[in-house]
Formats: C-alpha cells, sequence, structure tokens
C-alpha cells in the first residue's frame, strides 16, 4: 500500500514566556492508506501534537510532514484550511458540533466550504451520512438535544462529508460511557473495513487493541510502534 | 453560503438581549445624524424659502419721524435703487378679553395690503384689514389665544376703540413673544387716523437695489437714501441690511448647525464602536466555533463573511427601525424652531441627504468598525483557536495585570478586587466602553459649564447695568417733564438722562462695517454715569475728564473689523434737528394729532456736522451681531455743546430698590402708566426691564441648550447601552468562572454583586478620567459654543456641580446597566456553568 503519510525528523517546540518545552524529538514514520493506526502513551507526551502536525493544525518547528502527497510543512494557514476540508476528517473529543445548527447542517457545512460536490447532491450525502450513523430521525435536532454519544456519531459523520482518504480522531470516547464507547468505535471500524485511514489517539487500552497499528509515544519520542495482535492474525489469516 | 445563513440567524436570535442591545445601540447612533441632519436640511430650506417668498427688502430704514409719500417717491429716483415700499409700526396699548391690564403692543400699517412689494405679510386667513376690522399676527395670535371675531380694546389718542380680529396675517420679522417680542396687530388707513397716524405717512422705508445685488451696493444705496433723508431733515433710527437669498436668522441656525453635524457623525461613530465591542466579544465567545469551522475548511474570508453579515443584518433592523423616528424628528423639531422665526411648515418634508447618509452611513460605519476584529478572529490559526488554557486565561498574563493583581488583593476585600480585575480583563472592550462613556460625561459637563457660563455672563453684565429700569421714548423728551413724571410715581432711588442720535462713522474716509446688524447709534450719557459700564476690553471707560471732549467709546468687534485702535481718530457724521428742539407735541404735554412734519419742513435746517472724535476705549459688546443697533459711546456734555439740545433725553434711566421680577414688573407698570397718562408714547424696543430682560435672554438660550442636553442625554443612553453590553458579554464569558464559583460555595448575592461591582467600578473609572479632559476642554469650547451658537462672548464658570451631577447619572446609569447581566449571571448553575 502507499504512503499516505510521512513524517520525517520531526519536531515541535512550544515556547511559553521564558519557558521553551520540544514535545516532540525527532519523529519519523509512515502511516499506509487503509491502516488503523492507535496513538497511546501517557498524558503530556505529545500524542495530540502529534495528530495536530498529521492535520496540519500544528506546524513543525523542524522536519517535513507529507500528507496525501501533500507538503504541510510548506502550507500556509489559508491553503491548510482548505487541504484539510478536502482531506481529512477530524473528529475531536468533545465533539465540536456548531451549537446554532443543526446535525444535518453540521454536517452540510464541509461541503459547503469545499463545494466538491454540486449543491444538489449535497443535501442527499448529508442524509446518507447521518443514516450511515444512525442518526437518519435526527437530522433537524441541535447537538445540545443530544446525548454525547450521538453527538460523536453526528461529528464522524460531519468528518466524512467530503469523503476524504484520512479520518483523525483525538480521544473520540474520552468523553463517552463505555457502551457508548464500543457503538462509536465500531463505525470507526466499519470506517477503516470500508477502505479509510484511521489515526486515532486513544487512552482505552482494549480501543488501542482494536487497531492494526499501536504507536506509544513516551517523552516526545516514539517509544514502540508495532501491529496489534489484530493486525498479526489478520496478516496470518492471510 | 446557503447553510451557514442558518449560522448567521442562529447567533443573532441564540443571544437575543445582545442583539437588542447592539441593534438600540446603532438605532440610537443613526437616529441621531438622521434626525439632525434632517434638521439642517429643513431649517435652511424652509427658512431661506420663506425668506424669498416674502421677496425681502434689501435695506430697511426705520425714520425717526413721520415722512410723507413725496420722500418714498424722491427715493425711488436714487440711483440703483429698483423699487421702494413703505409702511409704518409703532406702539399702542391693548386690552383683550382674557386679560384687563392694559398692555403695550405694535400695529402695523401698510398703505396697500393688496399690493405689497417687499417685506411681504400675506394673508393666512380670515380678511384684510378694513375699518374697525383688524388682523392679528400669525404668532400674536398663537401666543394670545386671538381667533377670528374676538374683540381687542386699544387706546388712541381720542379714547379707547373696540376693533375686531378679522384675519391673522404673517409679519416675515418678528421676534416670538417667549422671547420677548411684542404682539401685533395690522390696520388699514382708517383705523390708522384714530391712532394719529397721517393716512399718507410712513415711518419705515423699504428699498430694494438694482440687479445684480451685493452688499455693497446695498450699503452704498443705503448711505445715499440717508444723506437725502438727513437733508430732508428726517433722522434714521436704524438701517438693517438683508440678504435677498439668505434668512435673517440663518447666522442662528448655521451656528447650530456647525455643532450639531459634528455631534451627528460623533454619535454614529461611538455607536459604531460599540458595535466593535460587542463584535469582538462575539468572535472571542466563537473562537472555538471559528477553529472548528477551519479545521474543516472554512477560509478566513467565508468566515468574515459570516460575521459581516450578522453585522450587516444588525446595522439593517436598526435601519428600519430609526429612519421613521428620525424622519419624523426631523420634521417636529424643525416645524417648533422654525415657528420661533414665524416659518410654517407647510406638510411633512423630509430630506434626501438625511436618508442616504443614514443608509451609507448606518450601514457603512458598523461594518467598517467591525471589519478589524472579525477579519483578525478569521485569520485566526486552528491552534489558536482551539486551543484552550482554562480559566482565567486572558488575564495575568502581562506585567500590568500581575502588578494590579498583587495590589488588588492587599487592598480590597476579594469580591472587590475581582470585580476590579475583571475590570482590566478585556483592555480593548474596556477601552472603548470607556471611551463612550467619557466623552458623554465630558459633553455633560462641558454643556452645563456652558449654561453656568451663560448665567454668570448674564449677571456680569447685569451687575454692569445698575439700573432696574430703561425707559426708551419714541420721540426725545424734555428731561423736566420726565423727571415731573418720575416723581409722581413709585420711588425711584437714582435717575439719569441720555440721548440716541443717528451717526455715520467713517475711519480713512470710509464707512464704518459695523458688526451689529442694524447699523450704529451715538448714546450720549454723562461722563461719571452710575448706570452703566460696559466690559471694556481695551483703552478705558469715559470719566469727568472726558467732559466735552470728542471722545468716544466704540465696540470691540467693529473696531477690529475695521482694523481701528485706540487712539485713532474716526469721523462722526451727526444728523440732528436743529438747536432747542424738542417734540413740538410735547411742549404742552399733550399729544397733537398734527404732525410736527409741517413744522419741520417749513425752512428749519438740520445739522450736520463732521467731527473728528478719538477713540479712547473698546468695548465688548454682550448682545454680539443680532438684530440690534449698536452703541458707540459718547460723552453727553459733548453732544449737547455740539448740537445745543440740552435738557432732552431720549432714554431716562431709573433706579430702584426691586428684589424679585414680580417687583420690577409693579415698578415698571406703573412708570407706563404714568407716562401713558401724560401721553408720551415709550418706545417698546428700548423701553427694559433688567430682570425681566434676563429672562429673555435666557428663554433665548433654552432651545439651544435643551437640544445639546438632549443629545448628551442619548448618548448618554448609548454609552449605558455599550456598557449593558461589555457586561452582558462579561458573563457570558465567564459562564465557566460562574460554574466553578457556584461549585466552591458561590451565592446568587455575591455573583450578583460581583456584575454590579464590575459596571459602577466602569462608570467610577469614566467620571474620575472625564472630570480633567472636561475641566481642560470645557473653556474653550464653551467661547466656541458662545460664539457660534449664541452670538456671545461668554464670561466662563466651570459648573463644579455638574461633576457631583455627573457623578449621580453615571452611577446610575452603570447600575441600570449592570442589572439585567448580573441578574443572568445569578440563574446560572453548576452545571450549566461546568458545562459551558
Amino acid at each position: 500500500m502507499a504512503n499516505l503519510i510521512q513524517l520525517n525528523n520531526v519536531y515541535k517546540t512550544y515556547t511559553q514566556g521564558q519557558t521553551t518545552q520540544t514535545v516532540l524529538h525527532d519523529i519519523s514514520l509512515t502511516i499506509d492508506a487503509g491502516e488503523f493506526v492507535a496513538i497511546v502513551g501517557p498524558s503530556g507526551n505529545g500524542k495530540s501534537t502529534l495528530l495536530n502536525l498529521l492535520t496540519g493544525i500544528d506546524h513543525p518547528c523542524q522536519g517535513e510532514i507529507t500528507v496525501s502527497g501533500s507538503h504541510l510543512h510548506r502550507l500556509s494557514e489559508e491553503q491548510l484550511s482548505k487541504w484539510r476540508g478536502a482531506n481529512v476528517g477530524i473528529v475531536f473529543q468533545f465533539f465540536q458540533l456548531l451549537p446554532s445548527l443543526s446535525l444535518l447542517q453540521n454536517v452540510l457545512l464541509p461541503m459547503d466550504f469545499i463545494a466538491k460536490l454540486p449543491k444538489r447532491e449535497r443535501l442527499e450525502r448529508a442524509r446518507h451520512l447521518l443514516e450511515l450513523v444512525g442518526l437518519s430521525d435526527q437530522w433537524q435536532q441541535l447537538p445540545s438535544q443530544l446525548s454525547g454519544g450521538q453527538q460523536q456519531r453526528a461529528a464522524i459523520a460531519r468528518a466524512l462529508a467530503n469523503d476524504p482518504q484520512l479520518i483523525v480522531a483525538d480521544e473520540p470516547t474520552g468523553n463517552l460511557d463505555a457502551a457508548t464507547a464500543d457503538d462509536v468505535f465500531q463505525l470507526f471500524l466499519n470506517l477503516n473495513q470500508q477502505g479509510k485511514t484511521l489515526v486515532m489517539v486513544t487512552h482505552n487500552d482494549e480501543l488501542a487493541a482494536s487497531a492494526s497499528r499501536k504507536i506509544v509515544i513516551r517523552s516526545g519520542r516514539i517509544h514502540e510502534d508495532q501491529p496489534t495482535s489484530v493486525s498479526k492474525n489478520a496478516g496470518q489469516s492471510h | 453560503m446557503n447553510h451557514l445563513w442558518h449560522k448567521v440567524i442562529a447567533d443573532l436570535t441564540a443571544h437575543k438581549a445582545r442583539t437588542l442591545l447592539s441593534i438600540s445601540s446603532l438605532t440610537i447612533g443613526i437616529l441621531i445624524i438622521g434626525m439632525l441632519l434632517g434638521m439642517i436640511d429643513l431649517q435652511l430650506r424652509h427658512l431661506d424659502t420663506a425668506h424669498r417668498q416674502s421677496q425681502p427688502s434689501h435695506i430697511s430704514l426705520i425714520l425717526k419721524t413721520d415722512a410723507d409719500l413725496a420722500v418714498a417717491e424722491q427715493i425711488k429716483s436714487i440711483a440703483n435703487v429698483a423699487g421702494v415700499d413703505v409702511l409704518t409700526q409703532f406702539t399702542a396699548r391693548y386690552k383683550i378679553s382674557n386679560n384687563p391690564d392694559w398692555q403695550t403692543g405694535t400695529i402695523v400699517f401698510r398703505p396697500d395690503y393688496q399690493n405689497q412689494h417687499y417685506d411681504q405679510m400675506p394673508l393666512l386667513s380670515g380678511y384684510l384689514p378694513a375699518g374697525n376690522h383688524l388682523a392679528a399676527e400669525r404668532l400674536t395670535s398663537i401666543a394670545a389665544g386671538l381667533k377670528s371675531g374676538d374683540k381687542i380694546e386699544f387706546e388712541t389718542p381720542t379714547g379707547p376703540v373696540d376693533f375686531d380680529v378679522d384675519g391673522i396675517i404673517r409679519h416675515p420679522f418678528v421676534k416670538p413673544p417667549t422671547f420677548g417680542g411684542q404682539l401685533h396687530f395690522f390696520i388699514d388707513a382708517g383705523s390708522a387716523a384714530k391712532f394719529g397716524i397721517k393716512p399718507y405717512s410712513f415711518r419705515q422705508v423699504l428699498v430694494q437695489v438694482s440687479e445684480p445685488y451685493s452688499e455693497e451696493k446695498a450699503r452704498l444705496v443705503a448711505g445715499s437714501i440717508r444723506t437725502y433723508l438727513s437733508q430732508s431733515g428726517i433722522g434714521v433710527n436704524a438701517t438693517l441690511l438683508q440678504d435677498p437669498e439668505k434668512h435673517w436668522g440663518r447666522a442662528f441656525f448655521s451656528g447650530i448647525n456647525l455643532i450639531l453635524t459634528v455631534m451627528a457623525w460623533a454619535s454614529l461613530a461611538l455607536s459604531s464602536v460599540l458595535i466593535l465591542n460587542t463584535v469582538t466579544a462575539l468572535i472571542t465567545q466563537q473562537t472555538d466555533q471559528i477553529g472548528i469551522m477551519k479545521s474543516i475548511g472554512a477560509s478566513r474570508w467565508t468566515i468574515a463573511k459570516i460575521y459581516l453579515a450578522e453585522v450587516l443584518i444588525l446595522a439593517m433592523l436598526a435601519l428600519m427601525l430609526a429612519m421613521p423616528i428620525s424622519l419624523a424628528g426631523a420634521f417636529y423639531s424643525s416645524r417648533w424652531l422654525l415657528n420661533l422665526f414665524n416659518v410654517e411648515m407647510p406638510g411633512f418634508a423630509f430630506s434626501y441627504r438625511a436618508i442616504t447618509v443614514m443608509c451609507v452611513g448606518g450601514l457603512l460605519a458598523p461594518l467598517l468598525a467591525s471589519f478589524w476584529p472579525i477579519w483578525r478572529g478569521a485569520s485566526m490559526s486552528v491552534r489558536q483557536a482551539i486551543a484552550s488554557y482554562g480559566l482565567g486565561s486572558d488575564f495575568a498574563s502581562a506585567r500590568f495585570d500581575m502588578w494590579l493583581e498583587r495590589r488588588l488583593s492587599i487592598a480590597l476585600p476579594t469580591l472587590y478586587a475581582v470585580a476590579l480585575g475583571n475590570l482590566f480583563r478585556r483592555k480593548a472592550r474596556l477601552f472603548w466602553t470607556q471611551c463612550v462613556l467619557i466623552i458623554t460625561g465630558v459633553l455633560f459637563m462641558v454643556i452645563l459649564s456652558l449654561i453656568a457660563s451663560v448665567n454668570l455672563t448674564l449677571d456680569n453684565e447685569l451687575a454692569r447695568s445698575r439700573y432696574a429700569v430703561r425707559l426708551g421714548f419714541s420721540a426725545d423728551q424734555s428731561t423736566a417733564l420726565i423727571l415731573e413724571v418720575v416723581n409722581a410715581g413709585p420711588q425711584t432711588t437714582a435717575l439719569e438722562f441720555w440721548q440716541r442720535l443717528p451717526a455715520e462713522l467713517l475711519h480713512n474716509g470710509q464707512l464704518l462695517r459695523q458688526s451689529g446688524s442694524l447699523g450704529a447709534q451715538l448714546i450720549a450719557l454723562p461722563e461719571t454715569t452710575q448706570m452703566y459700564q460696559p466690559l471694556i476690553a481695551e483703552g478705558r471707560w469715559l470719566t469727568d475728564n472726558d467732559y466735552q471732549q470728542k471722545n468716544l467709546v466704540l465696540n470691540a468687534a467693529t473696531a477690529e473689523l475695521n482694523n481701528i485702535h485706540v487712539g485713532d481718530s474716526i469721523t462722526v457724521k451727526l444728523f440732528t434737528p436743529p438747536q432747542n428742539t424738542v417734540h413740538p407735541e410735547l411742549v404742552e404735554g399733550r399729544v397733537s394729532t398734527s404732525s410736527t412734519r409741517t413744522e419741520l419742513d417749513a425752512g428749519v435746517t438740520v445739522t450736520d456736522q463732521s467731527q473728528d472724535w478719538q477713540v479712547i476705549g473698546l468695548y465688548r459688546w454682550f448682545v454680539g451681531s443680532t438684530y440690534t443697533v449698536e452703541p458707540v459711546y459718547v460723552p453727553l456734555s459733548t453732544i449737547e455743546n455740539l448740537t445745543h439740545r440740552n435738557q432732552v433725553s431720549s432714554f431716562a434711566l431709573l433706579s430702584a430698590n426691586i428684589s424679585s421680577i414680580t417687583e420690577e414688573k409693579q415698578y415698571t407698570d406703573s412708570l407706563k402708566q404714568l407716562f401713558q397718562d401724560r401721553h408720551i408714547p415709550l418706545d417698546v424696543y428700548t423701553t427694559i426691564a433688567k430682570l425681566e430682560q434676563r429672562q429673555f435672554s435666557l428663554n433665548q438660550f433654552k432651545p439651544v441648550t435643551s437640544m445639546l442636553l438632549g443629545l448628551a442625554s442619548l448618548i448618554a443612553g448609548v454609552g449605558a447601552i455599550g456598557l449593558a453590553g461589555t457586561l452582558a458579554i462579561s458573563v457570558l464569558q465567564r459562564t465557566r468562572e460562574i460554574g466553578v464559583c457556584r461549585a466552591l460555595g458561590a451565592s446568587s448575592k455575591t455573583i450578583f454583586s460581583l456584575f454590579l461591582l464590575e459596571g459602577v467600578f466602569h462608570g467610577l473609572l469614566a467620571w474620575a478620567i472625564s472630570i480633567p479632559i472636561a475641566y481642560a476642554v470645557a473653556e474653550p469650547l464653551s467661547h466656541k459654543l458662545g460664539e457660534i451658537m449664541l452670538g456671545l462672548q461668554l464670561d466662563f464658570r466651570f459648573s463644579v456641580t455638574s461633576v457631583w451631577l455627573w457623578l449621580g447619572l453615571v452611577l446610575l446609569l452603570s447600575l441600570l446597566a449592570s442589572y439585567w447581566p448580573a441578574r443572568y449571571a445569578t440563574k446560572i448553575n453548576v452545571h450549566a456553568g461546568l458545562g459551558h
């Protein structure tokens, strides 16, 4: 499978007042299309920062990042916005739906920004995506009227709006109860089975074990990068 | 953009209070600018239209004595005279049914009402005067409540005569009764005879010069006419020059309009500043939403369009609200003001300029004001937008904040320290909110200082006038006769006699340009007068050393106009009747119906003296250049010596022990009755009672100062709305903090006090900052405002009362503005707060 994501010698440092802190040290990794990668590790060790670098939300201080053929370290903020809308679907821990828009409108929003699909097809796709995540009856409701799990599923539908190849999720089940987390995670598995590349930060070891590859980040470095048992079994059975 | 409109509408409807506050603030700004510009346009337009419609005379000469129509014909033959019209105005006493006391009014007599040429006085309703049927002047009829069919009794030389009011006529040149103007009535030739007026005589000449008109030409023609009249033994009391295109009241409006224009734009700018405040807060509040939108592909411009659309909708709603109110306000205000100048507005009218400015300015100004914070917000990176450092991340990051926090935590109880610290959290928002409150405070204190300065100026001028009453006689009287009459009356403690003479003043052979619009006249008074001394700007006042000296004291403004200084010499050309002549009608103390004109015509020569006089002093003229004759003060002894007219008087100045306006009225009425009984006519325009005059002067200033105070109130409203908005947004932004406070045990009262205190601190801070600014600008602004709007050189007094009044007002505004946001904050519970 072709490399979808490539990081070469990436460093990320933050400066706050007099303090400088290097969050990521010399990160190099590749992720192939279709992989399901779980990024795990203790809090404050650089997991979310790594995810932000993959989506262009953060810029590396050193090194190169290439995603879907685009050199993110060379793009401007404006270019990154456009690139993100077309190529990446982001799912946040706290859902981050726009509170004043209905579920349907939230899902339509990325399509309006990127305008990849003709207008007349957008509504149909939005309804389809909501149906995919089991929210077809709630399309008119506002996020505040839904449970956490429902909101997260709506956020997943929104992430799929422009049919991106890459889905990035930062602790997507961190705010959900166990049962709901399972449901949501199942959705992610389904998406991966459909060929989407998934990169997910999670604290949940069980969920991490369900991914095909686990990367452990400790003190800003890749401590471990191995296929999981699921992947090994899949490989073996293959 | 289709689905983003949902966000736009949702943002506006989700926070109704904030939306309403924004709309209110914008509405006030647009309303003020629309109303003020509308007023300016309507007033000037209707003033000038009414003026032109009356076929204004270019020159109007008020004569000292009667002249006959042959004189009018001769005037027509003077070079550059295009046409002549005549009329007579005189005073008479009258009674109307709802007032048993005799009052003094003005009667106007025109030879031919159907064929008036200049200063036309059109019939508005009813019938033209005929026989015992007179017409009342429009303002008169309103002030006195007169209507057709009412009866009026007039005092005539042959006894009281009843007249019926049968018509209403508009006089283009009357002073409103509330400003001290007399009631005016119109009669025909037949009725004029009952008052001793010869049918073919006149006292006022109206002249138009030939085309093309110029002020210089009018001045020269006026000079030629005065020369001719003086050679014919006819003196001129006053000369008025009028611009044919511009109403005489324009100066009053032009001065006000300049100030109003500045205030109008300032109020729109202030409203827009508040929108900037609101938008900045909105962007801050929706930073995470901006980050989300950027993370899913929104460009900077797309995000900017969302918020610009919200501002545009707010502006459009404000415009829809403000437009009808401002158009109506402009119309009714203009109608009221124009009515003071006896100009009617026939029907509803509006200004296209005001509408255009409201539409363009009302929409553009908020968009321009909010563009920068919107663009800055839209330009934020996703990182900046989504990253959150928890509670209070926007404070204590700068040195000032840290210093403040240390000081406050030591000096103040926790609650106050938190409230005061919150004040400085959002410095840009603090700055803009303070700007509006400070400007309001400064304006308020400046206006009250202006009022205090007007009162001080009037009081100072009154202090310089040590008489209680000044009686002006229609014709010069024997001083012995005056003394006899006065002695028969209420207790007078002092009496002085002054003379008034028409004169021409020349400097280096050129006629002086007067700052007084009615020209100048010599006022001859005792060198050691105890009754009056004007404010001397340069040189000195008259002293006993000026006995029989040709020394004069000139108006400082006129001196400046003509580049005259103390010590300079000017030529004074006197026009006086021959020596020892007093009004023949009064030799026996009776009024004769036969005209004195005949005696004067029969071979009597008129003295025409041109002599050089020295300017020994310049005085500051209190009333400025409004519709008045400018005095030039000279020693009475010198005039008596030159003219050989001794023991005659044009004015009698009386002082008495008077402590109230009521006592003054009784004293004045008694004197008037005495002179009336002796058939000695008083000139209503030069007879003044000091306290009453002060009241009339104040009445004239009231429309202006009331308007300024009204505007200041509106701007204060904008400030209060801004403060309410600031606090409301503050509550929204600190929802999570409030939740935490609640979790830690804060009561509703504590939460309420926190935000109320913050509002009060806003007010106190604005109050403290506005005082030194107001103190610094009040004097120059008051001088300028006094000059432009009131035509006065004001003595300045800073109103200390206004400082305390403003404190009370700003605290009240702060409390009102803080109440609802503080109350809303108390409704936020732990769950809602921490879940925010």
